[in-house]
């Protein structure tokens, strides 16, 4: 492109865009009017779902990233639109599901005013989400939703909500994307101890009652061939939380069951 | 695992005598619930993968009948009953879950609302692969199901999606049936009825002497409502009808909506209640 000067609405759509997105849920309205303009623009290249209520876009996305490992997209508008996301958000937070939730918001002038549909979404869902943050000025929007897809996917997933002021989606910008890949004090990844390894393989092969419990973070981890080869080689007994359920095949040998309040008789002594 | 309190149950009783390695990456979760021995933080990918060649090769086949002796005694006393119920008693969730089973082979994608028919189901449902289980875990959100269905099934189209939800779960999230009619998304959905809210019921019947409070549940006709929208339906009363419904379901290649009526008043067993130690657990 010749002339990178587009608006803060399209730029949303080129970030997904270049994060890889394809898919997104979510219900309009006239907070986020400018983006859906986009949306329509870009229908070849980013579907999106219209559901019946931003719970179900969240559930939706939530269902997506479980299946895929993808980051799940959600969009909605101002106000009651964006407080409908918030149990989703929630639910995303305990669960540890990666997710971006964009919502509209009112024009940067008349927060805090009491205007039509306006909600501080951001005080809302401050302690439900892993980040959010409002931008207010279409310049943000680049650098914002590549923070928001790494933060989300990074480490310990989580849901990140984005809220834009929707004078920054009308506004235009000169637009380049970066991911993101590094946040200064922000530690995703610890750094294996090898100490602590050969510790734990020294308790482990000592052990006379060894005992694997796993979660989600099998799955999140990608580590099912791991475990599996551990288990075998190891030939300790494993089971698994609801959330951990299927990193291993129900049927392996070693599979001793469910654990949690209707689990199994035997999950701890 | 970040030890939620559903598994340990009451925790000054929880593996007292355990030595416990934590292989976590989030350095909040050590020690904020269960005091660890050896915390081993890092993608657990990556330390899997190194621990690996430090393990010795083993087996520890009487420690492990220890496990197997147990589970004969909760298949005589809890599954069998649950899984094939005697004749007078009407279909469980169970038996439902293993219809799926024998259908699906274990290579569907199972997506459970919140509620006694979890339970079931991620207790009795089979799974050749990963990434197969998903349900609202820490938040236990009810209405969870049939959204996130949805969006298992455009994530991974070429997979079976069988969402299976409680009638008051399913009640919650409803209109999301407008979605599955507009995108054509062909998701399996099994309501499984049994005219209450069942989990909370079950716990007013084991420790608040059978009063229950607004747990009976006065439903639509949901296969007109399903019908309403467009989806192939079917409902299921009696036993000899399951297989073939379920077969059916199973074998469209559109969305198909299947209401199955359960024994109403079937509680989920085994139980450890709610601040009692994990070796309290119930069998009935």
């Amino acid at each position: 492109m010749k002339n990178n000067k587009i608006s803060g609405a399209e730029a949303v759509i080129r970030c997904l865009l270049e994060e890889g997105v394809d898919l997104v849920y979510g219900y309009p309205g006239g907070a986020i009017m400018p983006v859906y303009d986009e949306l329509y623009k870009f229908k070849d290249e980013l579907h999106h779902v219209l559901v019946r209520h931003e719970q179900g876009a969240t559930h939706a996305a939530q269902g997506y990233a479980r299946a895929t490992g993808k980051v799940g997209v959600a969009i909605a508008t101002s106000g009651p639109g964006a407080t409908n996301l918030v149990t989703g958000i929630a639910d995303a937070q305990i669960d540890s599901t990666p997710m971006v939730c964009i919502t509209g918001q009112v024009g940067k002038h008349l927060l805090g005013s009491d205007a039509f549909q306006e909600t501080d979404i951001i005080g809302i869902s401050t302690p439900v989400t892993k980040w959010n943050y409002q931008i207010t000025d279409a310049y943000e929007i680049p650098e914002i939703i590549a923070k928001a897809f790494f933060i989300a996917k990074s480490g310990r997933p989580g849901p990140v909500l984005i809220d834009i002021t929707k004078n920054a989606q009308f506004d235009k910008l000169e637009f380049s994307y970066k991911k993101c890949t590094n946040i200064r004090s922000y530690n995703p990844k610890p750094t294996l101890n090898l100490e602590k390894l050969k510790e734990a393989a020294d308790l482990i092969n000592n052990a006379k009652k060894p005992y694997i419990i796993f979660g989600q973070g099998i799955i999140l981890g990608e580590a099912e061939a791991e475990l599996k080869a551990f288990v075998e080689k190891s030939g300790i007994p494993a089971a698994w939380t609801i959330l951990g359920l299927s990193a291993m095949p129900t049927d392996h040998p070693l599979n001793v069951g469910m654990l949690g309040m209707h689990g199994i008789m035997v999950q701890m002594f | 695992m970040r030890f939620d309190d559903r598994v340990t149950g009451k925790l000054d009783t929880y593996a007292k005598q355990a030595k416990v390695i934590h292989f976590e990456i989030d350095p909040s979760e050590i020690d904020k619930n269960v005091k660890t021995t050896v915390a081993v933080l890092a993608n657990v990918k990556e330390s899997l993968s190194a621990l690996l060649p430090l393990i010795e090769k083993k087996s520890h086949d009487s420690w492990h009948n220890e496990f197997k002796e147990k589970y004969k005694i909760e298949l005589e006393s809890v599954i069998n009953e649950e899984l094939k119920p005697t004749n007078n008693k009407g279909i469980s969730m169970g038996e439902t879950i293993e219809m799926i089973n024998k259908h699906s082979k274990g290579d569907a994608i199972i997506v459970s609302d919140v509620g006694q028919h979890q339970m079931f189901a991620c207790r009795y449902a089979k799974f050749n692969s990963s990434k197969s289980n998903i349900t609202s875990g820490g938040l236990g959100t009810m209405g969870f199901a049939l959204p996130a269905a949805i969006g298992a099934k455009m994530g991974k189209p070429e997979r079976e999606v069988v969402a299976i939800i409680g009638d008051g779960g399913f009640q919650m999230t409803i209109q999301e049936l407008g979605t599955i009619f507009q995108t054509k998304v062909p998701v399996k959905i099994v309501v499984l009825n049994n005219e209450f809210l069942g989990m909370v019921r079950q716990w007013q019947e084991l420790f608040f002497d059978n009063r229950y409070a607004s747990t009976v549940m006065n439903n639509p006709n949901f296969v007109a409502i399903a019908e309403g929208y467009h989806i192939k339906s079917k409902k299921v009363t009696k036993r000899e009808e399951l297989d073939e419904a379920v077969a059916e379901m199973l074998a469209s290649k559109d969305s198909y909506f299947l209401e199955v009526m359960v024994e109403k008043e079937n509680n989920v067993f085994p139980m450890i209640p709610t601040g009692a130690s994990v070796s309290d657990i119930r069998l009935s």
